[in-house]
């Protein structure tokens, strides 16, 4: 998918919302890859793998520059998601400044579900070093 | 203290440890599953060409160890009001042996908080932050 110039970004720029839902073979192959061994995943899905699936289709959206590196994460969780439940995922562009050379960018995410209800969120911080961000 | 708080220790469920190792096909196969094909993470000329040389693991897979201890402590609970708050600290290099901590810092009108962090095996911490789950019925 292409995606959006990471330096063209400016705060309160919204990415095209996009459908989410997690198949029981999504799952498993998320916690055979953590590792995690636990019964609750066999109806739900992890809240993590969520926000993974978010940040992915955040880098699918946004074309990030070499270098680029995922320096804080904020979660918080609403509600429990089942398998096969559908989403649908908001990304904002909640904050977009260069200090010291370093461009610096955090989007924030909802995840509402059929209903239009939350069921969870974040804020993802990215930075740029100085000379990448040059380049 | 405010009136709203409790003693930590005596009213926040303990978290145990979770301790991995994270290998590079454990990082290949958390790159296909997450979805996150980053050539950083994988061994690829890029990840090569990096200031670390090599690849590094998702600081999300990390991450995981984190949110499985406090799914271990709390079940659902922690996937229906929990949260995340956490800066990484330093890159994990494959392979290392992983350990997620949570201690119990506060409990505030029925909201634990923990201390959360990940270190390797040389005690290097590799994120930190916090953590909080409600306590009782989800």
């Amino acid at each position: 998918m292409s995606g959006l110039d990471f330096r063209s970004l400016t705060r309160g720029d919204t990415l095209p919302d996009f459908p989410l839902s997690m198949s029981a073979a999504e799952v498993r192959a998320y916690v055979q890859a953590t590792g995690e061994r636990c019964e609750l995943w066999e109806t739900h899905v992890p809240p993590l793998a969520l926000g993974a699936r978010a940040l992915a289709a955040l880098m699918d959206h946004v074309e990030l520059l070499a270098g680029t590196v995922h320096t804080r994460q904020e979660f918080d969780f609403r509600r429990a998601v089942t398998i096969d439940e559908p989403l649908t995922v908001r990304i904002t562009v909640a904050s977009h400044a260069e200090r010291r050379g370093a461009l610096i960018a955090a989007f924030q995410c909802e995840i509402v579900n059929a209903a239009g209800e939350p069921v969870g969120g974040g804020r993802a911080t990215v930075m740029v070093p100085p000379e990448e961000a040059a380049s | 203290m405010s009136g709203g708080d409790v003693n930590a220790a005596a009213a926040a469920p303990p978290v145990a440890p979770v301790m991995r190792e994270i290998d590079q096909p454990r990082v290949d196969a958390y790159a296909a599953a997450a979805p996150d094909q980053n050539p950083f993470h994988r061994e690829t000329p890029e990840a090569a060409a990096s200031q670390f040389g090599r690849p590094i693991a998702h600081g999300m897979l990390v991450l995981a160890l984190v949110s499985e201890a406090m799914t271990a402590a709390h079940g659902l609970r922690w996937a229906a009001t929990g949260t995340l708050k956490v800066r990484w600290r330093a890159p994990a290099l494959p392979p290392l042996t992983v350990t997620a901590r949570a201690e119990p810092r506060k409990v505030v009108d029925g909201v634990a908080t923990y201390d959360v962090s990940c270190e390797d095996e040389a005690g290097v911490v590799l994120l930190n932050g916090t953590a909080s789950v409600a306590l009782g019925d989800a």
